[in-house]
């Protein structure tokens, strides 16, 4: 058990470093001056070279490497160039709607996809498993702002039912200004979890200890609740966690489409004031996010199914 | 035919492409006709989706900027296709240091969370379809490379790949001449998926701004020109947003006839 977390974690480190060495040089590797861009077409080189001296990006790149990690592992990712703040206070202040957001779009995607995945699994073929796969093809075909503007329209617009911008904290003002984007969020997510479960499951179903089950007088309530869902979790949850990038794409744009003041629309306004630095740190925790969840994700999978620590020799 | 879905896929897409690429000819109005006296007209005879805010004919700007949008997500996905099957089949052919080191790298390409990616780099290169396509193809062929790579593994291992071996074939041969055809077939049926998902994209980065820009019509910017006129003229916002629904629908319908059992989907 220590080795399979030990070497699990150190690839994770790897990826870890990765992540960082990209999020700290895509500002050198991509073609165009950076400080050029960002002070635009009227700047003198005067004014680009001491720009570049106050960021700091006339050091070597090692040196730049060297106070970038450090800032990261400190907390102290330096101030935002557009709004003059500290970074890290921009970052708590903007946290909490994007957090809520994610869950909230999580939860619905779990609380109506599991038990869609169950009752597809049970009766495949059937008109509800039809019904859900011609439903995922087409969801998947939709693009996320449109549908966040078209739910706007009918639901806050016509209908009046829900507002269409902004966030409201407390329980009851989460669930009023969050639901829209939570649902399109939710939508994307609900298709992954009902294909990926609905699939796990229908292997399980079709085993031959299944069978013996049902031999035996077994009644498919029980089997599924017992024995086939145990089995189908696991890799539901890694598929998730893996997907977890994808969800914060989609934090981004609907931020944007709701106005939401959260960590998305931080990053389209750090981009479109080529504000480098909050631009390094979303983008490096965004990725740390992604990998952290993966290795949970499977930790626990190697904690539930000992055949994935065991590896070969399981067997 | 058995399979009734790659028919109806291939029939949405090949309506909407020919319109898209015909647009010039097809187009009733010039998408960047500005008629103030006809703005915001609903759907009708004369204007199929109605106009916009100053009186563009809605229904010529969705087809010039399908035709935009398709041409450029194409040219993208398989410039990522190439790059990384390319990549993938060798890593996998000699595997070694450089197996190591691609997967290394794709890992964490695929470990970014891509839009963000795309608008980091589109913060250094300026707003665009180049810093769109730089970052699409940035990610993109991480996902064939993995695709590839694995397929080549398996394929390695079968008796017409040890044949050349044998036959004393030289490596480019072996790669390119014989496991090549047969790995890419899972790629190309990946690729129907990453059309769709590399066109809404674009069209999401369009309509935030720092895709395509004006005056570049493109299905993105036309919903995001309607959206400040939602409640009034709702069809600004919502035509563009169908045809693309309906282009990715043919796709995938495409994809899924070609899939026959989601083996590509797992890998997703």
């Amino acid at each position: 058990m220590g080795s399979y977390f030990a070497r699990r974690a150190g690839v994770a480190l790897v990826q870890l470093v990765g992540l960082a060495l990209i999020a700290f040089s895509l500002i050198h590797l991509v073609p165009g001056n950076p400080v050029q861009e960002m002070l635009g077409t009227h700047a003198t080189p005067h004014n680009v070279a001491t720009v570049s001296a106050r960021l700091g990006l006339n050091r070597s790149l090692v040196a730049q490497f060297g106070s970038f990690i450090s800032g990261v592992v400190t907390g102290h990712m330096g101030n935002s160039i557009t709004f003059g703040q500290p970074i890290s206070s921009l970052i708590a202040e903007r946290f909490v709607p994007s957090f809520v957001l994610i869950v909230y779009g999580l939860a619905l995607a779990v609380v109506i996809g599991v038990p869609l995945a169950v009752l597809s699994a049970v009766r495949p073929g059937g008109p509800l498993d039809h019904g859900v796969r011609v439903f995922a093809t087409v969801s998947f075909a939709m693009p996320t702002f449109w549908l966040g503007l078209v739910l706007a329209l009918l639901f806050g617009l016509k209908l009046h039912w829900l507002p269409v911008a902004g966030y409201t904290s407390g329980v009851g003002g989460v669930l009023r200004s969050l639901t829209l984007p939570a649902i399109v969020l939710g939508l994307s997510l609900l298709v992954i979890v009902v294909r990926t479960l609905r699939s796990t499951m229908r292997k399980t179903l079709s085993t031959e200890f299944v069978e013996a089950e049902r031999a035996r007088g077994l009644s498919t309530s029980r089997i599924v609740s017992h024995h086939v869902m145990r089995n189908a979790v696991m890799p539901t949850v890694t598929v998730l966690a893996v997907n977890i990038g994808f969800l914060i794409g989609g934090t981004v744009v609907l931020e944007q489409v709701f106005q939401i003041p959260g960590l998305g629309s931080l990053l389209f306004l750090a981009v479109e004031h080529r504000d480098y630095p909050v631009i390094e740190t979303l983008a490096l925790m965004a990725g740390t996010v992604v990998v952290v969840l993966s290795l949970v994700a499977d930790l626990a999978q190697a904690i539930m199914d000992p055949r994935v620590r065991l590896g070969a020799r399981a067997v | 035919m058995r399979r009734p879905q790659v028919a109806i896929g291939v029939g949405i897409v090949a309506v909407i492409c020919l319109a898209a690429f015909l647009a010039p000819l097809v187009a009733p109005y010039n998408p960047n006709a500005v008629t103030p006296a006809n703005a915001l007209l609903p759907p009708s005879a004369a204007h199929f989706m109605g106009t916009d805010f100053v009186g563009r004919d809605v229904f010529s700007r969705v087809l010039y900027g399908a035709r935009e949008d398709i041409i450029v997500v194409v040219l993208i996905t398989y410039i990522g296709l190439v790059v990384g099957v390319l990549l993938g089949s060798v890593a996998g052919y000699f595997g070694g240091w450089f197996d190591v080191l691609i997967g290394r790298i794709a890992d964490t390409a695929i470990a970014f969370p891509f839009i963000v990616l795309v608008l980091a780099i589109i913060a250094i290169v300026g707003p665009g379809i180049k810093g769109v396509a730089i970052g699409i193809i940035a990610v993109g062929w991480a996902l064939y490379a993995r695709l590839a790579r694995s397929e080549m593994l398996s394929l390695k291992e079968q008796s017409f790949m040890l044949a050349t071996k044998a036959l004393g074939y030289s490596n480019t041969r072996s790669i390119l001449r014989h496991a090549l055809p047969n790995l890419i077939r899972s790629s190309l049926v990946y690729s129907t998926i990453d059309v769709v998902v590399n066109l809404l994209v674009l069209a999401g980065l369009s309509y935030l701004g720092v895709g395509v820009q004006e005056p570049g019509a493109d299905l993105g910017t036309v919903i995001a020109n309607g959206q400040p006129y939602l409640l009034t003229a709702w069809w600004i916002a919502t035509m563009p947003g169908i045809v693309l629904v309906l282009f990715g629908l043919g796709v995938s319908l495409i994809g899924e006839g070609l899939t026959e059992g989601s083996l590509v989907m797992s890998v997703l």
